[in-house]
């Protein structure tokens, strides 16, 4: 596998920037003390990026390379969190929807329900009802990202059931459970997983959307998409407020959906010969 | 000696229902298999042979119990299959086994062959623990002529020849009465057919196995067979002992199949075209005699009358109007090469 | 024989080499491959999967994979040098002089035009075709369409479908598999091809299908003058259509004769294993013997002939020096060293 992203320098190269990306968030705590957010400094208000603020300040004078580095902690971990939850349900649910009939149905109603509500608004639905912080966004993501999961492996579980191996080794004894778990997903799940990076992207653009209409966790909670709204304000004359954190989002969401795409067409099963 | 039959099989039956179709308003059913009877005898190898649509490969389902019969009776060492559950289930798993035609297809693509190997002895209950369930599978694989080193690839690694080995290895590890063959050399090459041909034969001999074998390769059937019955849209039209249904076939349909096969050797005469027209779908059924539509032989009362199967000489089944009739007259189609 | 010798090669394919690129290495899959037909003949192009055999057809109009090249040969349709030229020429060659067949009639078919309008978009593209009236005379673009359907109708006929006017206007699916290659075979007659090539034509139908079929092609080689190259893997089919025989094992022609000489006494090894390992029905023989081992992988061929590891008559060259072919007696040439293939 290695090899192979070798053979794709973009890949590579956006596998590298996004693992820069993801160090640096997660040292981010470690380097930077939370209280940065609470340093409010008026007097060092708006000035622009020099030898000791690299992204220059904010409204409120506090550094924004240090807000850009903790919101990246914070916005990657949620993204993170989000999407393994997803996955795990919708290939959990997909798995069962595609294997037993019965559960079909029902399953599947219930997954166009979720699709059918645009995801702004589910998550913004979600969020009024339990509350504005990144936890309770992350659970609303979860919500919104699940559907689309569940259907693909819904649709790989029912071509791969009707195989010849699974007949056969039913035919040997191995019974439903056994089949699910151990032939069946480990045979599907390909692509689901490999969707899976870009959907990171996704849920880190939507965090950021859902900050920048208001419905983000406030000034005092550092994340990308809240920095782009407090900064549009000051657009003409501080851009760096939008610049720094609007590039990371960019980047992060870019170099992940490079990594997902060359996934997906490394592990798609037809193209294997 | 006279022992029981291995397999009793007494009007099986499996229909599929269709929903209705925007191009058939009456929501008919697909009879896969429409009444069939038949009886496998201990130490023999049946042969099932037909065309696509014939039902062969349902009939094979049903006896392993990938499907259940919409009636009828299966009856495996004098016991009914229907309904039975749970423990009774693994023994006869453990009784039956059945090699399906797609060696690669019938492998999981992730396993390596030790797991595939090691699987059914575990879930079967055949082998205490995974240890001796290793020692199994070895000796199973050597007893296909594979060397043990082979355990550890996958399947994508072997040859069309070695998972064939290996699909017959694993059904054979669990030490069934009976073998199902489904379609077993089409899918390899005419050289590696006849290795895997006369290993079968010798696993045969040395642990005493009955045979059924499906194919719509009338050469091999002949080449393996004691009895062969002939299916044609769900139902049986001939059965008779292999060595007399290939030189005095009853039914036209035999005849037609038989002849259709195009000798290797240039002096024979070229192939007749007996049969007329296409295979038909299971789901329109002509009425009275199935085959009359393409039957060269075909009288009014095959348009209105369904043979039914009868015993026309000691062994040797057949249900036709006119039994013999494709031997009687010159054959329909012109025969011979030029030059 | 109706046309065999004596008459112009329709074909020739003279050490032909291909290569393929695989996992990023230029591996040889054709090697000094030579055929010729003869107008009128039928070529039978033996051999077992991965022997090269549907390459080498591929390569005569220039349907090669995009990872496939050829690196020596030549191959002259009618007289005319075929590799190296562009793609439109190709495609005129495609067009006029060669009509391939494949295996799967359902996959060649395009499923949302009717059969009639698949067979008269032949007429579109070579409107020559209809011309019935003598050159220079053009017929109007309804007299044209008109036409066209008169003739899509016959050959129909021709290919001995029952009730073309009802089945021209049919959708590919609603034919059967039999049908369908019917229908494959008839518009490859209306191009009036110079060499049509047939790829194992009737492996996925049904034996009694089967039968059908090539009593229609041994009838259509008469009636019309066909030229057949006909791939396969079915001894029994070359006995029955073809006049002359070239058997293909791992990327190389090791025998080729005519048919009768070649089952009487064929002398590659491998063409007397592959007879013997064909079981008939009505013959005396119950046994056949198999061939020990597999062909080998084109990745890692073995050195000298690629035979030599599965040979029972393997000599001490084999191993080292690849058998060039060699004229044994009227037609008949052979690769391999008990008949002194040493000229390679």
């Amino acid at each position: 596998m290695v090899r192979r992203l070798w053979g794709s320098k973009l890949a590579t190269g956006a596998l590298v920037m996004f693992l820069a990306i993801a160090v640096t968030g997660a040292a981010a705590p470690l380097l930077i003390p939370a209280s940065v957010v609470r340093d409010v400094t008026f007097s060092a208000k708006l000035t622009p990026p020099s030898g000791r603020h690299w992204f220059g300040t904010d409204d409120y004078g506090r550094d924004v390379f240090s807000l850009v580095l903790l919101a990246a902690h914070l916005d990657l971990r949620a993204a993170l969190t989000v999407v393994s939850a997803a996955l795990a349900i919708g290939v959990l649910l997909g798995a069962l929807a595609g294997f037993v009939k019965r559960l079909d149905e029902p399953l599947m109603r219930i997954t166009d329900v979720f699709l059918s509500i645009p995801s702004l608004v589910l998550a913004m639905a979600i969020a009024s009802v339990l509350g504005r912080s990144i936890e309770n966004l992350s659970i609303a993501l979860v919500f919104v990202s699940w559907p689309i999961y569940c259907r693909l492996m819904r649709g790989q579980v029912l071509t791969e059931k009707e195989k010849p191996y699974v007949r056969a080794l039913t035919t040997l004894g191995v019974g439903r459970t056994r089949m699910i778990v151990r032939h069946i997903i480990p045979n599907t799940i390909f692509p689901a997983i490999a969707r899976a990076p870009a959907d990171v992207g996704l849920v880190l653009i939507t965090l950021a959307a859902l900050s920048y209409i208001g419905f983000g966790p406030g000034p005092y909670v550092p994340e990308w998409g809240s920095l782009v709204a407090a900064g549009q304000t000051y657009i003409f004359q501080a851009p760096w407020l939008v610049l720094f954190p609007g590039a990371a989002i960019f980047l992060t969401s870019l170099s992940l959906n490079l990594v997902g795409d060359w996934a997906r067409d490394v592990f798609d099963p037809r193209l294997r010969s | 000696m006279t022992t029981s039959p291995v397999l009793e099989v007494a009007g099986l039956v499996k229909h599929f229902p269709l929903r209705s179709h925007l191009f058939d308003r009456r929501a008919g059913r697909v009879r896969a298999v429409d009444g069939v009877d038949f009886e496998v005898p201990a130490g023999r190898t049946f042969g099932l042979v037909g065309e696509s649509g014939c039902g062969k490969t349902t009939v094979a389902m049903l006896l392993v119990k990938l499907l259940a019969p919409t009636a009828g009776r299966i009856a495996f060492e004098g016991r009914d299959l229907a309904g039975i559950r749970g423990r009774a289930v693994r023994e006869f798993r453990r009784g039956v086994q059945v090699v399906f035609q797609d060696p690669h297809g019938s492998l999981d693509p992730r396993q390596t062959m030790r797991s595939a190997l090691i699987e059914p002895l575990l879930t079967l209950g055949v082998a205490a623990d995974r240890a001796h369930a290793l020692d199994r599978a070895v000796e199973s694989v050597e007893m296909v002529g594979l060397d043990a080193e082979l355990l550890r690839r996958l399947p994508h690694e072997l040859s069309g020849g070695q998972r064939q080995r290996v699909v017959i290895a694993r059904a054979l590890s669990v030490a069934p009465r009976l073998v199902i063959l489904d379609e077993p050399t089409s899918s390899v090459d005419v050289s590696v057919q006849a290795q895997i041909l006369s290993l079968l034969a010798e696993l045969k001999r040395r642990q005493g196995l009955t045979y059924l074998l499906i194919s719509h390769n009338l050469v091999v059937v002949r080449y393996m067979s004691d009895v062969v019955a002939v299916m044609y849209l769900g139902k049986i039209v001939e059965m008779a002992g292999s060595a007399t249904l290939f030189t005095a076939a009853l039914h036209p349909y035999s005849t037609a199949l038989i002849s259709s096969i195009p000798v290797p050797d240039p002096e024979a005469p070229s192939v007749a075209a007996l049969a007329r027209g296409d295979v038909p779908s299971p789901v329109r059924l002509p009425s009275g005699c199935r085959y009359h539509p393409r039957c060269p032989y075909a009288e009014p009362v095959c348009r209105e009358v369904d043979p039914p199967l009868r015993e026309l000489a000691p062994g040797h089944h057949a249900a036709c109007h006119f039994p013999g009739v494709a031997r009687r007259s010159a054959p329909v189609a012109p025969a011979g090469r030029t030059g | 024989m109706a046309g065999a010798g004596g008459q112009a090669a329709v074909l020739e394919v003279r050490d032909l080499c291909v290569e393929l690129g695989i996992g990023g290495r230029w591996i040889r899959a054709l090697n000094d491959v030579s055929l010729t037909i003869r107008g009128g003949e039928t070529l039978g192009l033996v051999g077992e999967s991965g022997s090269g055999k549907s390459l080498t057809a591929l390569c005569i109009p220039g349907l090669l994979p995009g990872n496939a090249r050829v690196v020596g040969g030549s191959i002259r349709l009618m007289g005319e040098e075929v590799l190296g030229r562009s793609e439109a020429e190709l495609n005129r060659v495609r067009t006029r002089s060669v009509a391939f067949i494949f295996q799967n009639p359902t996959t060649f078919l395009n499923p949302v035009l009717t059969v009639g309008a698949q067979i008269a978009e032949i007429f579109d593209l070579s409107p020559e075709l209809l011309d019935g009236t003598g050159p220079g005379a053009r017929l109007s673009r309804r007299a044209r369409r008109r036409r066209a359907w008169l003739e899509s109708v016959e050959y129909l006929r021709l290919v001995r479908i029952p009730d073309p006017e009802r089945i021209v206007r049919q959708y590919p699916f609603e034919l059967s598999g039999g049908m369908q290659q019917r229908v494959v075979i008839a518009m490859a007659l209306a191009r009036r091809p110079h060499l049509v090539i047939a790829d194992e034509i009737t492996t996925s139908l049904d034996v009694t299908v089967q039968a059908q079929i090539l009593s229609l092609l041994a009838d259509l080689r008469r009636s019309v003058g066909m030229t057949l190259l006909l791939i396969t893997h079915d001894m029994g089919i070359v006995a029955q259509l073809a006049d002359r025989v070239a058997v293909m094992y791992s990327g190389s022609v090791v025998e080729s004769a005519d048919v009768r000489s070649l089952f009487r006494e064929a002398r590659h090894p491998y063409a007397r294993a592959l007879l013997e390992a064909v079981p008939t029905i009505h013959g005396s023989r119950t046994i056949f013997q198999a061939i020990p081992g597999a062909m080998p992988a084109l990745s890692d061929p073995p050195a000298g002939c690629r035979f030599h590891p599965r040979c029972p008559r393997v000599l001490a060259q084999c191993a080292t020096v690849r058998p060039a072919s060699v004229l044994t007696g009227p037609g008949h040439t052979v690769a391999c060293h008990l008949y002194g293939g040493d000229a390679a």
